[in-house]
């Protein structure tokens, strides 16, 4: 009778980009990056990179934010760590999104330097200027100052379907 | 030269152009979704993801470049929509 052999596999190499709340307070986001840290050290990985992307804009509003404090993290550790640390985040309601990509199966030998893998504090830049608009702005009941923009960027509003190409390629 | 000069007539608008895939060109640049300033270069202004024929990408670049213009989506590097 053959046994299951258990071949110990190597760590994969992930990568994983998580955004937090932009109104947080620095406490709150240094404790989300504890409770990450514990995470991958509990589930046997080793975090390889940290770095903080500060408050960045958002390319579409996500639970009513402009913009996000993004932190870029790698680790080795295998599925089991990454969902588990998957589920940590959606139970941090300071966490608007994340997302975890694999690197590389065997990622062979990966040189660790201690000072970036630092969770480093957001800095929050004093009376950072803020075009959030209010809402009568967002209603148009007066007057929008993003309106003229948005207006001269509509070419294609003609809902035809077609791609609206101009092209000269022979078909 | 008549003859050039009569074709270039019947179709003036019709150029062909026809260059390489620039990341075959180029191996040191590579599509990587946490770079929305190469990526906006390949989606329209309303957000969508330009087909071939006009990036010019090869197959296997055309598909690195729609993985990687859906994954900058998710984490709000690039829109879905330009729609709101």
């Amino acid at each position: 009778m053959a046994e299951a052999v258990k071949v110990k596999l190597p760590p994969r190499e992930y990568e994983v980009i998580y955004i937090v709340r932009p109104d947080v307070a620095k406490e709150t986001s240094e404790r989300i990056a504890l409770r990450v840290a514990e995470v991958i050290s509990k589930g046997e990985g080793t975090l390889t990179l940290v770095e903080n992307w500060g408050r960045r804009p958002l390319a579409y509003s996500i639970q009513h934010q402009k913009r996000g404090n993004y932190v870029y993290l790698n680790f080795l550790g295998n599925g089991a760590l990454v969902a588990e640390l998957e589920r940590n985040f959606r139970l941090l309601d300071e966490v608007m999104r994340f997302q975890t990509v694999k690197l590389s199966d065997d990622p062979g030998d990966v040189v660790v330097d201690e000072a970036r893998t630092k969770f480093e504090a957001v800095e929050v830049v004093a009376g950072e200027e803020d075009d959030d608009l209010t809402l009568e702005q967002e209603l148009g009941l007066v007057a929008n100052p993003r309106a003229q923009m948005m207006r001269h960027h509509d070419h294609d509003d003609d809902f035809d379907g077609d791609n609206d190409y101009d092209e000269g390629v022979d078909l | 030269m008549m003859q050039s000069d009569a074709r270039s007539e019947k179709d003036p608008f019709r150029r062909v152009r026809r260059r390489g895939c620039p990341f075959c060109n180029d191996e040191s640049t590579s599509l990587d979704y946490k770079d929305p300033g190469t990526l906006r270069y390949f989606i329209t202004d309303r957000g969508k993801i330009v087909p071939r024929r006009v990036s010019g990408l090869c197959a296997k670049h055309q598909r690195a470049l729609t993985v990687a213009v859906k994954r900058a989506r998710v984490i709000a590097l690039l829109p879905f929509t330009t729609n709101y």
